[in-house]
């Protein structure tokens, strides 16, 4: 359907074929894609090197609160705080980002992504909602908020992801999903304490590296 | 091969950064024309014509929406025109490089 207004006094086509060479005409569709990739990207390199360092310090702060414990009762009110108000910051700045590269543009699958929202959002809510079954049933302290804490939402989601990357064959983002199966398994390894550090470890780490391949692949023609 | 062999629709700057700018969206998302305009930075007559001409052959479409509280025109980039993007692309490498 044809939706545009009348231009009030077509202007001439001033830029007639012919007018642009064939090496002019690659730089400026190579220009052009990267200025539009940059222009789109929800999640720059600057965002992930933020979040990673995001992920960082509230784990970090959840280890500190946790490190010397015995027998563990759990990070402490303060540093659960404090981990939720780092966790804000960063989905405000992420919102901002996304808001900006998404201004003007018409999803085609809105309710595709609202329903993988759905599909990765109500296993990570139900992983808290889990917690009071579980100490209702006399696990321990290090059990529940300790190395299921740290460890299921990262087992839950980095499954649903994969799940998602797999059924449209997407391999970043299977590949992120069965990261975060992985750093959670190898996680729990480490006792109610340690998973903390090694989750906020894998976290930096795995988000810094995809800022990094962002960057690259933001700049390759 | 000469430049004869690329498109003519979008071998014009205009409109080549036009469909360039298209195809870096998800396939079937469309943009809002104000976007478009400061994205290319071009005027709105100069754009409506560019647009115009490349919705004529059929590489992109435009609607108006008028609810959701989005109101104003949108351009998305038909698959005609993201294939004629790809040959374009192919068409140049091989003219340039010998690809």
């Amino acid at each position: 359907m044809n939706a545009l207004p009348q231009a009030a006094q077509p202007p001439p086509d001033d830029e007639p074929q012919g007018s642009i060479d064939a090496g002019a005409a690659e730089a400026l569709l190579t220009s052009t894609t990267l200025a539009a990739r940059q222009g789109f990207e929800t999640r720059g390199p600057l965002v992930l090197a933020f979040l990673s360092i995001v992920v960082l310090s509230a784990y970090g702060t959840l280890w500190w609160s946790v490190r010397d414990q015995n027998p563990y009762v759990g990070p402490s009110l303060g540093a659960i705080g404090a981990a939720y108000a780092i966790v804000m910051v960063s989905v405000v700045v992420s919102l901002g980002a996304y808001t900006r590269a998404r201004d003007g543009v018409r999803a085609a699958h809105r309710s595709q992504d609202v329903l993988e929202g759905l599909a990765l959002g109500v296993p990570w809510l139900a992983v808290f909602v889990f917690d009071g079954a579980l100490r209702a049933d006399g696990f321990s302290f290090a059990i529940v908020y300790g190395v299921f804490d740290a460890a299921a939402p990262w087992l839950v989601v980095g499954a649903a992801l994969a799940g998602l990357g797999a059924g449209r064959r997407d391999t970043a983002r299977l590949a992120i999903g069965l990261g975060l199966v992985l750093a959670a398994t190898v996680a729990a390894f480490f006792g109610p304490a340690g998973s903390w550090a090694v989750l906020g470890a894998a976290g930096f780490a795995g988000l810094a590296a995809m800022a990094v391949i962002q960057r690259i692949r933001m700049h390759r023609p | 091969m000469t430049d004869a062999a690329l498109d003519p629709l979008i071998h014009v700057p205009a409109r080549l950064r036009i469909v360039v700018t298209l195809a870096a969206l998800p396939d079937g998302d469309a943009l809002s024309f104000p976007r478009l305009q400061r994205m290319l930075d071009l005027t709105p007559g100069n754009l409506i014509t560019h647009l115009r001409k490349l919705e004529d052959a059929g590489y992109l479409r435009t609607d108006r929406t008028d609810n959701d509280g989005a109101s104003g025109t949108y351009v998305t980039l038909t698959p005609a025109g993201r294939r004629a993007l790809d040959d374009y692309a192919r068409s140049l490498r091989a003219l340039l490089h010998g690809v």
